[in-house]
């Protein structure tokens, strides 16, 4: 198993997939991190007409002045508790900037390396994802070199296994590289710090409603993991479902069209979501995972991050029994 | 040897990123999916209600961030000067309580009237200073300038309607008090000056035919008190005001009041 394993990680080292996946994630990254950088240009801008903050320490007094009326405002018996949690929040948040001197609108390397993530994880890195997985097993099918590997007198499943398993080995890689090359990337424009600044989380979802009064800071390196915790999570899922569609399917150009129309689908299915359920129970509409711990979402009836995990786990599930069943009862004939 | 290399390296990262999206995974979990804290539902502000007695006169300042006193670095807003200033017209004792909250707009105000909530401070209140308006009309500033006078009128009419039907509200619940309600003032200082000036000038003008309609209220106009002063008067986010700014309305409401407070 082990060296069945092995074999198969070399085989897609050789097909070259995994470097292209991390050019297009260096180049992307690459892209991202200069936008951001003169994006932040034009807020610091923006702000300072908005404002009249002209003088590079004005945010202080911006921010003491907040600290202050939120303050004023927790000691008020007309708020309700749910406010009193975010606003205790965003003043601990407020006091780190002072105390360490950042201004709240800089961003630093780990901020960059947090947001990469959430932008890309319902999109990017699933298209990455196919990339890595739709030719699996297709291809071996399409070129016929499928059965000199099942003439050996391995089972089957342990053939298929041993793919699966090479794959999840292989996107933990991308992981790691996307976590590597992001930091490495926007340090050179935000430098390296930011690892210890707080984050809001512990947002949660019931009825409907966003509810605050969970929400407490952590620091920006367990806020980072939580999020690449997450990316992993669905990763895994898209490469599954990927893998399924490649064991389905004799071509691979099929399998990628097919899995790419499904992610591009879910984008627009999205907007349905509060209003029609059957959507919410397909996998590509739950991939914003990192919008529930961030609390930047929009709350729709029902749908919370357990339920999307629930969702994402049947589905992978679902695909592992689907790729196995079928791969080992297909006929492999010529 | 070099398959034998890159084979090692791969594993060794799997298992590196295995550990950490695993761990994060895991606080994740725990992060979200506790148990929500249940909603201390003990409605504010009924309990420890200030009573009506002989020798307190009780104010009471209900609104948005105004009537909270956000952006008084000295925390003490309306109602702090306010009672200072009181102080020195009448022996008695003043009680001020503050129900402001920051953002509030006239459809949630009168909402929290209606919750019942706020009506034994209501009640008992002798004055009552009422800041309200200016974040709905903030919220058209947001807009491009074709949908622009538009929603002005659409906003104005609703914010007169529920201003209308909130002293409604107090006057049922209480028919003595003096109302006061404070004016808006135009933050935005050069920005759009002209249309601005017009937007809020009519705003005041409309609070103010409907406040002369009743007996016992005023208006503190701020508009003029904060036009050439700006800089003196508004805090650093320059949108509220900072205490010298909030001195000046508590001093402008304590000399409308001063005879009043006389013969209570």
């Amino acid at each position: 198993m082990y060296r069945l394993v092995q074999n198969e990680v070399v085989k897609m080292l050789r097909k070259k997939r995994l470097y292209i996946v991390l050019g297009i994630l260096l180049i992307m990254i690459s892209a991202f991190a200069y936008g951001q950088y003169h994006s932040l240009d034009r807020t610091r801008e923006q702000l300072a007409k908005r404002i009249g903050m002209t003088d590079t320490g004005d945010w202080r007094k911006l921010a003491e002045q907040q600290i202050i009326d939120m303050k004023n405002r927790l000691d008020s018996h007309y708020m309700d508790e749910e406010h009193n949690s975010t606003t205790r929040v965003r003043m601990e948040q407020l006091q780190y900037y002072l105390d360490n001197n950042i201004n709240p609108v800089d961003i630093s390397g780990a901020r960059f390396t947090t947001r990469f993530i959430e932008q890309s994880i319902y999109l990017f890195l699933p298209l990455l994802m196919i990339l890595l997985a739709a030719d699996m097993v297709s291809g071996e099918l399409a070129g016929g070199t499928v059965k000199l590997l099942l003439t050996r007198g391995v089972p089957r499943w342990k053939v298929l296994l041993s793919k699966y398993i090479a794959l999840l080995l292989l996107e933990l890689n991308v992981v790691f590289f996307t976590l590597l090359i992001s930091v490495a990337v926007s340090g050179i424009f935000f430098g390296y710090g930011g690892w210890t600044e707080p984050v809001a989380t512990g947002f949660q979802v019931a009825a409907g409603k966003l509810i605050t009064s969970n929400v407490v800071n952590v620091p920006q390196w367990q806020y980072l993991l939580m999020v690449y915790g997450l990316a992993y999570f669905v990763m895994v899922v898209v490469g599954t479902v990927s893998f399924m569609i490649s064991v389905l399917v004799k071509s691979t150009a099929a399998s990628i069209g097919i899995m790419l129309s499904t992610l591009v689908s879910g984008t627009f299915l999205s907007s349905f979501l509060a209003d029609w359920t059957l959507p919410r129970y397909l996998f590509m509409v739950n991939m914003r995972l990192t919008d529930y711990i961030s609390g930047s979402l929009r709350p729709i009836e029902g749908m919370n991050l357990t339920f999307s995990l629930t969702v994402l786990a049947a589905w992978m599930v679902a695909a592992i029994v689907v790729s196995f069943w079928y791969f080992t009862k297909r006929d492999i004939l010529v | 040897m070099q398959k034998r290399y890159s084979w090692y390296g791969i594993v060794a990262i799997a298992l590196f990123s295995l550990i950490f999206t695993l761990f994060g995974f895991v606080q994740t979990i725990r992060f979200t999916t506790g148990s929500p804290v249940s909603q201390t539902a003990t409605a504010p502000g009924t309990a420890d209600k200030p009573v009506k007695e002989g020798n307190i006169i009780n104010v009471f300042i209900i609104g948005d961030s105004i009537a909270m006193g956000i952006g008084d670095e000295k925390l003490q807003g309306i109602g702090g000067y306010l009672k200072d200033l009181m102080k020195t017209q009448t022996p008695r004792d003043i009680v001020v309580d503050n129900a402001g909250i920051d953002g509030l707009k006239t459809a949630e105000l009168l909402q929290s009237i209606k919750s019942g909530r706020m009506d034994n401070a209501l009640k008992s209140a002798d004055f009552i200073v009422i800041s309200i308006g200016g974040n709905d009309l903030r919220e058209i500033q947001r807009l491009t300038d074709v949908s622009r006078e538009a929603a002005y009128q659409e906003k104005k009419a609703a914010y007169l309607a529920g201003l209308k039907e909130t002293t409604q509200k107090i006057r049922a619940l209480n028919k003595n008090s003096v109302l006061i309600f404070i004016g808006l003032y135009d933050p935005t200082g050069q920005d759009n000056a002209n249309e601005n000036a017009k937007f809020v000038s009519e705003w005041n003008y409309q609070t103010q035919l409907l406040v002369a309609a009743d007996q016992k209220a005023i208006f503190i106009p701020t508009y003029d008190l904060f036009k050439l002063n700006l800089d003196r008067f508004m805090a650093a986010d320059k949108l509220h005001p900072n205490s010298t700014g909030y001195q000046m309305i508590s001093y402008l409401i304590s000399k409308d009041i001063e005879n009043m407070l006389g013969q209570l």
